[in-house]
């Protein structure tokens, strides 16, 4: 053992030593690494905990804005369908309004036109009677007396206007 | 070609290189052949034991030397102990880069740890794997830097011949300059004449300059040219020459693991730890019933004696396989710079690097398995 | 003559004691790059596994080593 180099001395100091190196090591630098390493590996884990949850929130929160688009794109354009029913039912009872106006318009007008007609035809008889009194007096000379004469004119021209009609 | 020889500053380039690969080969062991060899020197004596560097004091269990490895154990302790304080009082969650060298280094460990031992019992074997390798990894890579093996005092032929168990042995040039008697001179070479001498004669001696009486040198190339051997210093009675100094170099430094206490010390405290573990997990009758286990008949019982055995083979081979590999190494570059000095020890430097590394890595991977194995009973173990 | 029979015992001891090892960790490498090839996703396992084992093969060169280390300087 001597000759090898093996002595008990240096053994014993060689252990001593490197049991020291050992001790601290252990204390000095791989307690506080070897945490700080856990450390860090548990803030990685957690950080990406949180993207990953923060980008579901994102996407659910995506899909909700998109969901509320839709609702208020339908909203809209049910808005403009009613808008435009609404003018459209506007329009045709103003239309119908206005034609119901022309029609009574143009019947109270008609009837004016018939009385207006009937009144000028009335007048006109009336005239023509006196008219035709006058000239049968002025050709016979009083042959008949008037309430003859208009007897016999009125027969005739009642039986012109029957025949008009 | 032609464009490295005309530009003026490749072409110096490669003149010099040529110019150290001629003075390598021819300055080396191989010019010498030839009456060159102006770098030669002589292989400087490879000892197996790590040397005194200055002396200790008694303990019961013997005398306790300041070695050159427990020197170099101690640096390669203080290099690791400031690295690990500076990373401590700048420990910071965005590392700088000594923190992230680290980092990296702990973190392949770790994971190496949870996938041989499992996830709760990595954290227990970690330190202790993790410490191993980088105190062996320190001290090997530090073995290799220059100054290491190179610088040291002269140890003069008393103290060799001591090593070499010639205990009575003194040195003629001493005896001359003190009382310059004659008589005590046959007395010294009888007391080694008797059983050592023919192997003492032989020994060889290298002569260094003696620079005012201060007993240190440092190698260099060349610096070993001259050499003699004990019984030619019997001869000349000591009288080498004026300011010249016959004797051993005894470097400073020396690659920790050359030492088998060193390797010999890892071995044990990593097989008492792994051992521990064993008994702290699996309590004391769990491990020990693997090693002396009357279940299974006389053919388990001889089994587990031969298990308790490889236990013991376990730590030779731990220890051997690390101080075998530096001690190599070692051997391999101081050959190489005595063949060829300056580029002959440039891929081997590259060599112990690796080698280094490896065997960091296999003392720390074998503990760990170790320690899994140990950790684990063996009615476990059939059913995997 | 001793010295010059130790020298040739300490050659010869790890000459022949490297021979085995030698072959070993051929075989061992070999085998490990087949796998490498058929499974090169396990390469770090692969690796892993092959280191380990050549440290046991290349224990037995390092007793070869350390008789012949003992032979020579001892």
């Amino acid at each position: 053992m001597g000759d090898l180099g093996i002595n008990l001395p240096g053994l014993i100091t060689q252990i001593i030593s490197f049991v020291i190196l050992f001790v601290i090591l252990s204390k000095v630098l791989y307690k506080p690494l070897v945490a700080m390493l856990d450390q860090r590996a548990e803030k990685i884990t957690a950080g990406l905990e949180a993207a990953e949850r923060a980008k579901e929130e994102a996407a659910k929160s995506e899909e909700s804005i998109q969901e509320q688009l839709q609702e208020a794109r339908t909203e809209g354009q049910k808005l403009v369908t009613q808008a435009r029913e609404t003018a459209d039912r506007f329009r045709e009872e103003e239309m119908a309004k206005v034609k119901e106006e022309l029609e009574a318009e143009r019947v109270r007008a008609e009837s004016n036109i018939q009385r207006e007609r009937d009144a000028a035809i009335e007048e006109l008889r009336k005239e023509f009677a006196g008219l035709a009194i006058t000239a049968a007096e002025k050709v016979v000379k009083t042959s008949l007396d008037e309430e003859g004469h208009r007897a016999l004119i009125d027969g005739v021209l009642n039986d012109e206007g029957s025949r008009n009609n | 070609m032609s464009k490295i020889l005309g530009s003026p500053r490749s072409l110096a380039i490669l003149i010099i290189c040529l110019g150290v690969v001629a003075a390598s080969v021819l300055g080396g062991a191989l010019g010498s052949a030839f009456g060159l060899g102006f770098f030669a020197s002589s292989l400087p004596a490879i000892q197996l034991p790590a040397e005194k560097v200055t002396d200790g004091f008694d303990t019961p269990v013997g005398k306790w030397d300041v070695m050159n490895t427990m020197i170099t154990t101690w640096l390669a302790m203080l290099v690791l102990i400031l690295i690990s304080l500076r990373i401590r009082s700048k420990l910071n969650d965005v590392p700088g880069r000594l923190q992230s060298l680290f980092e990296v280094a702990m973190e392949f460990f770790l994971s190496l740890c949870e996938q041989i031992a499992g996830k709760e019992k990595a954290r227990k074997f970690f330190p202790l794997v993790f410490t191993i390798f980088i105190f062996i990894i320190v001290a090997n890579w530090m073995g290799i830097l220059p100054g290491f093996g190179t610088v040291g005092r002269i140890a003069g032929p008393e103290e060799i011949a001591h090593h070499h168990d010639a205990h009575g042995y003194h040195d003629p040039a001493l005896e001359d300059s003190s009382h310059g008697s004659k008589e005590s001179k046959p007395k010294a070479h009888g007391a080694h004449g008797d059983d050592h001498g023919s192997h003492l004669d032989s020994v060889k001696l290298h002569v260094f300059q003696d620079y005012e009486g201060i007993p240190i040198a440092a190698l260099s190339p060349g610096s070993l040219q001259e050499e003699l051997t004990f019984a030619e210093y019997e001869e000349k009675h000591g009288d080498i020459g004026a300011g010249k100094r016959a004797g051993h170099l005894v470097p400073f430094l020396r690659s920790a693991n050359t030492d088998l206490n060193m390797s010999l010390a890892i071995a044990l405290v990593a097989m008492i730890m792994v051992h521990f573990w064993g008994f702290s997990i699996l309590g004391f009758l769990g491990h020990a019933g693997k090693f002396i286990s009357f279940k299974s008949g006389p053919i388990g019982f001889f089994v587990g004696i031969l298990e308790l055995i490889s236990e013991f083979g376990r730590v030779i081979s731990f220890t051997f396989r690390l101080f075998g590999n530096i001690f190599a190494g070692e051997v391999l570059l101081m050959a190489m710079a005595f063949l060829l000095p300056f580029i002959g020890i440039l891929p081997f430097l590259g060599l112990e690097l690796f080698v280094g590394l490896i065997q960091a890595f296999v003392f720390s991977m074998l503990t760990l398995v170790f320690a899994a194995m140990a950790s684990v009973s063996h009615d476990d173990g059939d059913h995997h | 003559m001793e010295g010059d029979i130790m020298n040739v015992g300490a050659g010869l001891a790890i000459g022949l004691g490297a021979i085995g090892p030698g072959i070993g960790i051929g075989m061992l490498a070999s085998k490990a790059m087949e796998a490498l090839g058929r499974n090169p996703e396990a390469g770090a396992q692969i690796q892993q596994n092959m280191i380990l084992a050549i440290a046991f093969t290349e224990a037995i060169a390092i007793y070869a080593l350390v008789v012949a280390i003992i032979i020579k300087f001892v």
